[in-house]
């Protein structure tokens, strides 16, 4: 047989349901008798399907003498008169469907209205007549002693005589309402053919009213007897042959271990109420705790997968205290109905809102309590708005006052004259319609109305809060309620504040670590979850809603994967650099591939784009030599060269994991997979990079040439065999790459291009080839790039022999200094100490003390060698020449104000710095910085005054330019000087320029004080205790040092005119080049190293200024 | 259903067909040349099945026996498909022509069906067929195409329909609305399930297709097409396009609510064949112009769009107001806030759903501006790196929507 479909897809659908309960009495009235009706309500579908509600369940709307609300049916099968007809209710049922809502009607089975023919009927019939068995009779009020009486303030007995029949008949409500005999089967007949009848129109749902006492039997309570299971399961078993996706929910006032038989195990009703929970949300409200909520859960049995509880605020009756103790009910009684008016049976009959004191933020709990407890919540109509009840009425008809749709007359329910209407409208000003309706509400988007729709959204956009488990959180604070949805993958936090004053709580969420709560509202991620207690502020009656994000991994964006790509390679290098392949190249691959390298100077901007702008194939390793622009998203571009190599098969797969960073794109070259890589890695094209220069081969690329240029000393320098030495690639790489071969040559490839030879080739060519100074590596050769067009040749690469040593300067003195400052620590701070403190430029003229001699020993001598030889170098650039680019020039009085003027400008950039970072410095070095900042204005007016433009009498020479320590290295007792290419941030221009020798004697003197103070930073990192004691004696080192270097730095460069012919402009100008240099130092590390900013504050601070 | 009754009408035919394992709908207007050539391209199928063609114009030879064997067996059914981009072609028939290869696949018990309504730049016989195979072979619930670009066109896909499809359902899907489709059984089923509960009101046959197969974890893939010849853009009049092409997508959001809340980030599809990269070198827009209409609407529109967008948003379109025309610049952030606004005014009705997303034309046009100005001289990749950021900017924007639709407050910034 075919069973006849619900509207809902899901057969689960009650699960996820929102459902709204409301009179059709009380809803709207269509045509102005004062009583609400179908017609009226299907006018309002629009303001259900906007509140959100996804069910709408009606109370009775059949024929009755509406003794009882409707519950005293005298006709099953039709529509009450004052309410419509049949089509007008199958208008309604479409209305809802088509808006996606389900319709559940009542199905009254307990008992009919004492008018319904069935009771004429059997009233008149004869006992023992089919007729007369539809209903319970007795001769005498004996039999079933053990049911109670349950409307115990109208009724005396279950057992009421009727004169025409001569006997007793039974009802467990009114008296006007006989219970029907379900031991006679005609009458379980009798109710299928009332449900096929709903059914078959499309009624989605069926609330069966009083449904645990359809079974009477002596010597029992008459409540949920095996019976009326035996009852409900036939009914079911008839709905599930003839429909699909339909639902009953019993209406059994019971504690929940004795109404989980209604549910059977999935045979009987789909859903049953869950009625002591809810005096107990309005208990734990009162005495802001938690308990009774928590316990009435535990206490509710699980149920099978497809049933569900019915949830509750409040109804059409009294709010039920019939399941809760004596003591509980009277406090109850106490805290929620001061006026003994309120009051009803066993129960209070008052609406949400003024149940709380019309508290809209505990409306707003309630409610969240509601929508995310485990079941399907049950909304009475009204109560989205807040709306009132009238105490005044009797039974419980207060609470099913007209709905209030707006300030007109009748609140907007009718328009007959007021006297009709079936009840009186609530018209206090508290809560009266003019207060409180639909209309006011929907215009003000901070009303109640407009959060419960939020609401309702909210909670129907996730299904964990219909069919989840729920876990209670055991936080100390009892005030604070917290539970854990879980639903497959969703898992939900919920935590609600009972108090009426801010909680804190801290809940234990170890298990979840790892997730992060995104607060479900707003959308607004909280801390993720770690091993410590969870902290939560909780403002009062507040909740939150937190789901529970697993932290997802990121997944490559489409341009990354289109980077991963094979570059096509079919026919080598040109369908690399042509079109589509060019385009990825430039537009994916470069763009990722340069930031990760070290020599990359535009790491802090954004690159917008990148170009290859010329390229060169080498003929022997195949390889291929691009210069690259980079384009940013502010400044210019710059220029950098790369040298590309292809690897193909098994060898690329070796590459990528030693080396991934030097990947730059795959490729597929006749169908063999490989790497597109920087052609470093490759040793062929290494050693071809040799022969460029050994050779002196020209490449022709396509805006100029290349060309190899080894020097004098090439041949010498790199043996017999060069192609047979063996490549290694440096590891220290910094702005450029080096490339070492055997133990003979080092190449350095100058990976950032800017027009101009480079002043590290120029000056090392220039030493080599036309001076006798051999303190340098030997210079072998170069590449050099030359334009087309008229510019000025660049340098590529740099080849210079190897020069065998025992590490740099910095490596070398900071190891000294350990040992130093080790020997120094267990000493008494010497009495005299302070006269080797001065400065060093006199402490120069006269020979090393002995408590220098005696403490600082061996570094003397290496500083005194390091004076010489920077004296030397000093001494081989300022010889005579032909060469403009090296011939000394005297220092004019205008080179002097320029350079005075450049000072300046750096010293208030730098002070400008260190003031607007000054808050962020460590502790132990505000007050040091606060000092130095005192000192701006006298730093300014010092550049300005110490050195008045006239003739210092002194040269302008090519100098090294960014000389410290880290630039020299050891070998045996003596140094080599390196790297000549000055000071990266500057201009190659600025970097070719003549300036005073003393800037490079400057550097070398900051450097000395660098190095003591960063070795006392580091011995005191752990022992700090000894800090106090071991500054001086790194002071004394540093001075000491300082003054040796300077002493044989004089005594080799008197009277070449390295340094003014007066001895006081000498001092000015080198205190001069002291405090830029460190100002250059503080700016430095206010970016890079806070940490270390001690260091040039107190360079700063020792200055005579 | 027209092609229920066709088939009816046509028991020479059907009894011919019986089964058939795929069904092809050729819509739009193709010469008989480009059918045969969809024809040709069906008969590489491969695993030598029986596809059913529903086509409104003259057959060609599709005779089997004259096939090479191993070849799959093509029934050509003549059907009064509609054309999906036919000027004037209104939209319910257009929806009636999907709905109907739908209907005819289920009727003929079909695995799957395709719609090929586009002329591409290519040759029909590689994609047509990767876009049927997947269906057959692979079990792949919905194959899109994954058309190869011009900047300037298709750009209502590219600016607002494949990243806020793939921001929502957290699918890298670049065409989602076809119009070239492959189709499962398990998909078209739905979708005809759907339309029957929804009483056909909320369920789109381009629209719902992809949403409905993330949502319900259905395999997708795409399949690289090359260019798509679209019908020449008339910027200045293209609200009625906008509005009717937004409209579906946002009803779709509505629905599939608790589907695209729960999903965070996106995951490419597998993708079928090689990208295909075409010349960028021609085309180009009236940037001027667009920007004049920004400027006016700007000026005009600003009572609807208060009712939409929050302050910080207003302040920033005023901003731009004030901006000369060289310099004009809409970000993506601001665009991306605005689409999900116009989404959500969508969803709650704000004002006449119509009005609504005509009144977001000159949105669209400033938007449009900044991106030509951007992409000017970009290349292939260039445009795909740009689209690629704006869909990263409607991933970062999406807690921006969930945090409006779940608590759609006007009090906002």
């Amino acid at each position: 047989m075919t069973k006849r479909p619900g509207s809902a897809a899901d057969p689960l659908w009650y699960k996820d349901a929102i459902i709204y309960e409301l009179h059709v009495r009380a809803f709207k009235d269509s045509n102005a008798d004062g009583i609400g009706d179908f017609q009226g309500l299907v006018q309002e579908m629009d303001y259900l399907q906007n509140l959100g509600v996804t069910c709408l369940w009606l109370l009775p709307f059949f024929p009755s003498p509406l003794r009882d609300d409707g519950y005293d049916i005298s006709d099953y099968m039709n529509v009450h008169p004052s309410y419509g007809t049949l089509e007008d209710f199958r208008a309604f049922l479409a209305a809802a469907h088509e808006r996606e809502m389900q319709v559940m009607i009542e199905l009254v089975v307990n008992h009919t209205s004492d008018q319904h023919p069935w009771f004429q009927a059997a009233r008149q019939a004869p006992p023992g007549s089919p007729e007369r068995d539809f209903y319970v009779w007795s001769d005498t009020e004996e039999k079933y002693k053990g049911a109670r009486i349950i409307f115990s303030d109208t009724e005396r007995s279950n057992w009421t005589w009727d004169p025409v029949a001569k006997q007793y008949y039974w009802h467990r409500f009114f008296s006007h309402q006989p219970d029907l005999n379900y031991d006679n089967p005609r009458v379980v007949e009798e109710i299928l053919r009332v449900m096929r009848h709903w059914l078959d129109m499309g009624v989605d749902a069926l609330r069966m009213d009083a449904i645990p006492y359809l079974v009477e039997r002596d010597g029992t309570s008459c409540e949920n007897l095996p019976e009326t299971h035996v009852v409900i399961k036939t009914l079911r078993r008839e709905i599930d042959a003839g429909f699909s996706n339909r639902m009953i929910l019993a209406e059994a006032n019971q504690w929940p271990s004795d109404v989980r038989p209604y549910f059977g195990e999935g045979d009987e009703c789909h859903m049953a109420f869950h009625f002591p929970l809810m005096p107990r949300i309005f208990m734990a409200l009162r005495q802001e705790d938690r308990l009774p909520i928590t316990d009435i859960i535990a206490q509710t049995p699980a149920i099978p997968e497809t049933c569900q509880w019915g949830l509750f605020l409040r109804n059409h009756d009294e709010l039920t205290l019939e399941m809760v103790t004596n003591d509980e009910r009277d406090y109850m009684y106490l805290a929620y109905s001061a006026d003994p008016r309120m009051r009803i049976n066993l129960g209070i009959r008052r609406r949400l809102a003024p149940l709380v004191d019309n508290n809209r933020r505990r409306i707003e709990l309630l409610n969240s309590l509601l929508l995310s407890f485990p079941g399907t919540p049950i909304l009475y109509y009204g109560d989205e708005i807040g709306m009132g009840d009238n105490i005044y009425l009797g039974d419980r008809h207060g609470v099913r006052t007209p709905m209030q749709w707006n300030a007109d007359r009748n609140a907007g329910f009718s328009t007959a004259t007021p006297a009709r209407l079936y009840s009186p409208v609530i018209m206090d000003p508290v809560w009266g319609y003019e207060a409180v309706n639909v209309e006011a509400q929907q215009g003000d988007p901070s009303s109640l109305l407009n959060w419960m729709r939020n609401m309702i959204a909210l909670r129907k956009l996730f299904a964990v809060f219909g069919r989840g488990s729920i876990e209670f959180l055991d936080p100390s604070n009892r005030k604070v309620l917290a539970y854990i949805r879980k639903y497959g993958e969703e898992q939900v936090l919920c935590v609600a504040n009972l108090s009426r004053f801010a909680q804190p709580v801290d809940l234990d969420l170890s298990k979840l670590e790892g997730t992060t709560p995104v607060e479900m509202l707003g959308y607004v991620e909280f801390p993720r979850i770690g091993q410590q207690p969870y902290r939560l502020t909780m403002a009062p009656y507040s909740f939150l809603w937190l789901e529970l994000q697993p932290r997802i991994e990121p997944v490559p964006t489409s341009a990354e994967l289109a980077g991963q790509a094979p570059l096509n390679a079919t026919r080598g290098w040109e369908s690399v650099f042509e079109g589509v392949s060019r385009e990825r190249l430039e537009t994916l691959n470069l763009p990722a591939f340069l930031p990760k390298q070290r020599w990359f100077a535009g790491k802090t901007r954004q690159i917008t784009g990148t170009r290859v702008v010329d390229w060169a194939i080498l003929t022997v390793s195949g390889s291929a030599l691009a210069f690259v622009e980079v384009q940013f998203d502010s400044g210019a571009p710059e220029i950098y060269f790369l040298p590309l190599a292809m690897t193909l098969g098994e060898t690329s797969e070796e590459l990528r994991r030693t080396s991934p960073n030097a990947v730059i794109a795959p490729v597929v070259s006749e169908k063999i997979p490989g790497l597109l890589h920087d052609g470093v890695f490759d040793d062929k094209t290494c050693l071809e990079l040799l022969s460029i220069i050994g050779s002196g081969i020209d490449i022709q690329v396509q805006h100029g040439r290349l060309r190899g240029v080894p020097s004098e000393v090439f041949s010498k320098a790199a043996g017999a065999d060069h192609k047979a030495l063996q490549v290694h690639r440096g590891s220290a790489e910094q702005s450029n790459t080096s490339i070492l071969y055997g133990d003979r040559l080092i190449l350095k490839l100058f990976r950032r291009q800017e027009p101009g030879v480079n002043p590290d080739a120029e000056a090392g060519r220039y030493l080599t080839e036309h001076t006798s100074f051999t303190q340098i590596p030997p210079f072998a050769g170069s590449i050099e790039l030359q334009p087309v067009a008229d510019g000025e040749p660049g340098t590529v690469a740099m080849l210079q022999g190897l020069v065998l040593n025992e590490g740099d300067g910095w490596k070398w003195t900071v190891e000294e200094l350990n040992r130093y400052l080790e020997a120094c620590a267990p000493l008494p701070v010497p009495e005299n100490l302070g006269a080797e403190l001065g400065d060093p430029l006199e402490l120069s003229e006269r020979p090393a003390s002995h408590l220098a001699r005696d403490h600082v020993g061996i570094y003397l001598d290496s500083a005194a060698t390091l004076g010489r030889r920077t004296a030397e170098l000093h001494l081989a650039l300022a010889s005579p020449t032909k060469d403009p680019a090296f011939a000394p020039e005297p220092l004019t009085p205008k080179d002097l104000e320029i350079l005075v003027e450049d000072l300046r400008q750096h010293a208030s950039q730098v002070f400008d710095v260190l003031k607007d970072r000054v808050s962020w410095l460590p502790d132990e070095v505000v007050e040091i910085a606060a000092a130095v900042l005192s000192r701006r204005r006298r730093v300014l007016d010092y550049f300005r005054t110490t050195l008045n433009p006239h003739d210092l009498r002194t040269l302008r020479i090519r100098i090294h330019g960014d000389y410290h320590l880290g630039q020299v290295l050891k070998v045996k007792t003596d140094f080599v000087i390196l790297d000549f290419e000055g000071e990266p941030a500057r201009s190659l221009a600025y970097r070719r320029s003549k300036q005073s020798a003393l800037k490079d004697v400057a550097g070398m003197l900051r450097s000395f004080s660098y190095a003591a103070y960063a070795s006392l930073i580091n011995y005191t990192t752990r022992h700090p205790e000894d800090i106090a004691r071991l500054e001086p004696w790194a002071q004394l080192w540093e001075h000491s040092a300082s003054a040796q270097f300077l002493r044989t730095y004089n005594e080799t460069a008197q009277g070449a005119g390295l340094m003014p012919s007066d001895r006081a402009d000498t001092r000015r100008l080198l205190d001069l080049f002291l405090v830029d240099k460190a100002l250059y130092e503080l700016l430095y590390e206010l970016n890079a190293r806070p940490a270390w900013v001690r260091i040039p504050l107190m360079g700063i601070l020792s200055l005579p200024l | 259903m027209e092609t229920d009754s066709i088939l009816k009408q046509d028991q020479e035919n059907k009894q011919e067909i019986g089964n058939a394992d795929l069904v092809v709908g050729i819509l739009g207007e193709f010469e008989p040349d480009g059918v045969a050539a969809v024809c040709d391209a069906l008969r590489t199928v491969s695993g030598s099945p029986r596809i059913a063609i529903l086509h409104d114009g003259p057959a060609p030879n599709v005779s089997n026996s004259a096939a090479p064997e191993g070849s799959a067996s093509l029934f050509f059914v003549p059907s009064p498909l509609a054309t999906p981009e036919a000027p004037g072609g209104s939209l319910l028939s257009v929806m009636a022509a999907y709905q109907s290869v739908f209907v005819a696949s289920e009727k003929l018990g079909a695995r799957g069906c395709c719609v090929i309504a586009s002329q591409i730049e290519a040759p029909p016989l590689q994609w047509v067929r990767q876009l049927a195979e997947p269906l057959l072979d692979r079990d792949v619930d919905l194959v899109v195409p994954h058309y190869a670009r011009h900047k300037f066109e298709g750009l209502l896909n590219g600016s607002i329909i494949s990243p806020f499809v793939r921001s929502l359902y957290g699918k890298r899907i670049y065409n989602p609305m076809g119009p070239d489709l492959g189709i499962s059984r398990r998909l078209f089923s739905k979708m005809l399930g759907a339309e029957l509960r929804a009483g056909g009101g909320g369920i789109h046959p381009l629209a719902s297709l992809a949403p409905m197969a993330a949502c319900s974890n259905l395999e997708v893939c795409e399949v690289h097409v090359g260019a798509r010849v679209y019908p020449p853009t008339d910027w200045m009049n293209i609200s009625s396009l906008l509005a009717r092409v937004l409209d579906p997508v946002f009803v779709d959001m509505e629905r599939n609510a608790p589907c695209w809340q729960r999903i965070r980030g996106s995951v490419p599809v597998t993708a079928i064949g090689e990208p295909i990269f075409v010349s960028q070198d021609t085309g180009s827009v009236d940037i001027q112009r667009m920007v004049e209409s920004f400027q006016l609407g700007n000026r005009e529109l600003q009572e609807i769009w208060s009712l939409v967008l929050p302050p910080a948003t207003l302040f920033e379109l005023r901003k731009l107001l004030r901006l000369p025309p060289e310099q004009f610049h809409m970000d993506d952030a601001l665009w991306v806030r605005i689409v999900y606004d116009f989404a959500l005014a969508h969803r709650l009705r704000t004002i006449s759903r119509d009005h609504l997303l005509k009144s977001m034309t000159p949105l669209y046009l400033g938007w449009a501006a900044s991106y030509a100005r951007e992409i000017q001289t970009a290349g292939a990749l260039a445009l795909v790196q740009r689209l690629e950021r704006l869909a990263l900017a409607y991933e970062s924007g999406k807690p921006y929507l969930v945090s409006r639709w779940r608590w759609p407050d006007r009090f906002s910034p």
